[in-house]
């Protein structure tokens, strides 16, 4: 199956991927937006910032060559 | 300053800092007004410190400015030569305008906002180095404070008036200490903020509290290491001494004749390198002599007694000290803000700022804890699967199955893992917006963005998950999170009418016009130099209609081109289409974006010209194709993970960059690379990078409470032990790569990055910091290069 999307002088090809497991985070995928309940959203946004009270984790990753 | 005095100065510098082995030096630029160079000017004076310089130390270049002569021509030449530029700025039009007007009393606010907005761009944000302002008692604190904050500083910093006990600072009657009072109401409301942003003073004194070094020569006991040298060659101690009295900075000494040593040894320099035995007695005896450090040395003279005396600041520091280090500071009394206050001295006309300390760079190497085993605590911690979900309330689902972590830990991943990790980012940026959806609803302009997307999630959710799987839709949400008090909440405008135009549905909303931009995530961005409010957005099927001051656009679908027509070739005026990689048409070549400059020392490339961007599709292309002809394993990963490529400006130094960043997963930032096998190499490193970012989203691969720093061969500092686990999945991927490539060259590349590898996951599985998913994900990698 394929999802078009409609602007672009190329239409975008996004081939649905067989999976054999669900991904993670799954019920955040397939709730809409609006009826995502807001603690849930809070627990997984957080953990992805600073305010949690975990170290922060390395964001930037950066690699020199002369290659 | 004539060439000749530029290159003795930059040649005495050299010399000292070749002698003394210093890591880094700082120079400031600063004057009068050093933008009166012009671009050339500053351009030689530049390129010259760093022809002597960059061979022998890490030069931190720097420039103090008022901001008003700031140009695009000047902040090219700022970045090119990395060159970071502190701005003027006492608070908002009416603070600003007490003391930096023109000549003729005209207003100089319009023209500094102007030039931080040039600054605040993506492409020029690298030479943003922050606000400096002088603390006026006329004005109010916290109106100060927010509005330097609302031109999103990297940092900022206080400077107290100058004053001296001959001419003390203005103070109201009775209150003794009024001083404190308005930096204790801004830090009061910086606490309350979350700290969004550096303040250096604060800082300083917060660091020094904790047997810290403060950042400021301001406070604290640090030794004095600056020096001036004026335009004509001359030494001078810093500039704030020419509030004491006339002459107070000379030495007698200049950059022809004297080393700097000579300046170092000048007595009034060498009482400022004593620490707390050049203090005068009072200060000796005085329990906070290690935050205020006595103060600013300008702030202690007195005629007859020289500088031998407390800060004329004395009673404001120690309050200012007392009330943070006891944080009792939230009942601290108001500024008493008088109908006439007089108008304190001020520094010379954008004189430069204060000093600092230490620079942040890397830890000194002897400073780095050696990396050694010690019993993992993540070991009685973990529970016994791999794949523990890294959310503070984890639910089943929330983790990647074993099967799927040991895939990806052979360093490749078929679609059905690396689907996964895509997968995981969008959700990840969908619970990011729904955790801002209540303080959009406090924006007329966020909420009703809010509230179309959540209607397109419902009609049209393949373009919505299109804009949100966008790598910097996450970003800007991340920073929204990040740092609530400059929350960019009106981007939620942005994103909804990007979601709409890609579902051809029919919407009017209100988006904010950034810095002369509007900017529509994945579709591309239309420049509005004149709006002042948020523009009028009408989407519908037959295209998008923008208006904005005396902008009325209308965009159609055609004008949103993947091929690299130069801007203006057949677009509406000002309208820059988002450009993609013809054939990889989720790929976009990211050049404008306002949230792409999260590379930190790496300066992303302004917008591209037609022939470039043609240039980078050509290379791109050729790239992706040449990993999946010669690297097909690492070809999902790529495919699944890669959504955008951020040019960056070319290396000074000539080297090929690239960097990742986990808060925009997707996206790779480069230099221009000179072939596609280069640069192919470099995005199997970064999206390997990305891999590993997605993993740890939802799985503990290390246990994040070790402090211990490792040193590896591919950086000079020693990194902490995510940081290794990272550069060894990436470098596991680049000697692979350099494996199956043909030659001797590629054969000597391969042994090196397999030897980093195989080193690194050593040093990793002896660590002890590993958690038990984190130890079957390095053994996974040690399987794959034990096959080679």
């Amino acid at each position: 199956m394929t999802h078009h999307v409609r602007w672009g002088d190329q239409v975008d090809r996004i081939p649905d991927r067989p999976t054999t497991a669900t991904a993670p985070l799954d019920d955040l995928r397939h709730t809409p937006l609006g009826r995502i309940p807001i603690a849930r959203a809070r627990t997984v946004a957080l953990s992805d910032t600073r305010t949690t009270d975990r170290p922060s984790r390395l964001d930037v990753a950066a690699f020199g060559s002369s290659i | 300053m004539s060439p000749e005095t530029v290159a003795a100065a930059a040649g005495r510098i050299a010399e000292h800092a070749v002698a003394h082995r210093l890591d880094a030096v700082r120079v400031v630029l600063h004057g009068g007004e050093p933008l009166l160079a012009g671009a050339a000017g500053l351009a030689g004076v530049a390129a010259e410190l760093r022809r002597q310089l960059d061979p022998v130390t890490r030069l931190d270049l720097r420039m103090q400015s008022n901001g008003v002569l700031l140009t695009e021509e000047i902040a090219e030449v700022l970045v090119d030569h990395g060159v970071a530029v502190g701005i003027s700025l006492d608070g908002d039009r009416a603070a600003n305008d007490r003391h930096r007007r023109y000549a003729n009393g005209a207003s100089s606010h319009t023209q500094v906002l102007r030039a931080l907005a040039l600054l605040r761009r993506p492409e020029y944000r690298p030479a943003y180095a922050g606000l400096l302002c002088t603390v006026d008692l006329a004005n109010d604190p916290v109106r100060v404070y927010r509005a330097l904050l609302a031109e999103d500083p990297p940092h900022i910093d206080f400077l107290l008036p100058h004053a001296n006990w001959e001419r003390p600072p203005p103070r109201p009657p009775g209150v003794p200490t009024p001083y404190a009072h308005w930096l204790l109401a801004v830090h009061r409301q910086w606490t309350a903020d979350g700290r969004p942003v550096p303040i250096r003073l604060l800082d300083s004194l917060l660091a020094t509290a904790t047997g810290g070094v403060s950042g400021t020569e301001a406070v604290g006991l640090a030794a004095a290491d600056l020096a001036v040298i004026e335009t004509d060659g001359s030494y001078e101690q810093v500039d704030s001494l020419k509030s004491a009295f006339d002459g107070a900075p000379a030495t007698g000494l200049d950059v022809l004749t004297h080393p700097i040593d000579e300046v170092a040894a000048h007595p009034m320099i060498a009482v400022r390198q004593a620490g707390l035995a050049g203090l005068c007695a009072t200060c000796r005896s005085c329990p906070v002599v290690r935050q205020c450090g006595g103060g600013l040395f300008a702030h202690r003279y007195r005629p007859g007694h020289g500088f031998d005396n407390p800060s004329v600041y004395c009673t404001d520091l120690v309050r200012l000290i007392s009330a943070m280090s006891a944080g009792d500071d939230a009942g601290d009394r108001p500024v008493t803000r008088p109908a006439t206050i007089p108008a304190p001295r001020r520094p010379p006309a954008d004189g430069p700022p204060e000093p600092s300390g230490p620079s942040g760079g890397p830890p000194e190497p002897g400073r780095a804890a050696a990396a050694s085993p010690r019993p993992g605590p993540s070991r009685a911690t973990a529970p016994p699967e791999p794949g523990r979900p890294a959310a503070a309330s984890p639910r089943p689902g929330d983790s990647l199955a074993p099967a799927i972590l040991d895939d990806l830990g052979s360093g490749y991943g078929g679609d059905d893992a690396v689907g996964q990790l895509a997968a995981i980012h969008l959700a990840k940026t969908r619970a990011l917006l729904v955790a801002l959806s209540p303080a959009a609803a406090t924006s007329s302009v966020a909420a009703a963005g809010w509230d179309l997307l959540v209607d397109l999630d419902v009609t049209a959710p393949d373009a919505v998950r299109e804009v949100l799987a966008h790598p910097f839709v996450r970003r800007w949400a991340h920073r929204c999170h990040d740092r609530p008090a400059l929350a960019d909440l009106g981007r939620l405008a942005a994103v909804a009418a990007a979601a709409a135009i890609r579902a051809g549905a029919t919407a009017d909303l209100a988006v904010p016009v950034r810095d002369g931009v509007l900017d529509l995530p994945t579709v591309g961005a239309l420049v509005v130099p004149d709006a002042d409010r948020p523009a009028a957005v009408s989407v519908s099927a037959g295209g998008v209609r923008v208006r904005a001051g005396d902008t009325d656009v209308t965009v159609r679908p055609g004008d949103t081109a993947v091929t690299a027509r130069p801007d203006g070739a057949g677009h509406p005026a000002g309208w820059r289409p988002v450009r993609r990689v013809p054939g990889r048409a989720p790929v976009l070549i990211e050049d404008t974006d306002p949230y792409r400059d999260c590379y930190q020392d790496l300066p992303v490339a302004p917008r591209l010209s037609g022939p470039d961007a043609a240039r980078w599709q050509r290379h791109l292309d050729a790239a992706i194709r040449r990993i999946d002809a010669e690297a097909g394993e690492y070809a999902p990963g790529v495919g699944a993970v890669l959504r955008a490529v951020v040019p960056l400006r070319p290396d000074r130094g000539g080297r090929q960059r690239s960097a990742a960043a986990a808060t925009a997963f997707g996206a790779v930032a480069v230099t221009p690379a000179p072939d596609d096998a280069a640069l192919a190499v470099l995005l199997v490193h970064e999206v390997q990078h990305l891999k590993l970012d997605g993993v740890l989203d939802v799985c503990d691969l290390v246990d994040r409470g070790d402090p211990r720093r490792v040193r590896v061969p591919w950086r000079e500092d020693p990194r902490p032990v995510e940081g290794v686990l990272h550069g060894t999945y990436a470098h596991l991927a680049v000697a692979d790569v350099w494996r199956r490539r043909p030659g001797a060259a590629a054969g000597a590349h391969h042994r090196r990055y397999r030897d980093w590898t195989a080193g690194a996951l050593d040093t990793l599985l002896d660590l002890g910091a590993l958690t038990p998913a984190g130890e079957r994900f390095a053994r996974r990698m040690r399987a794959t290069v034990d096959t080679w």
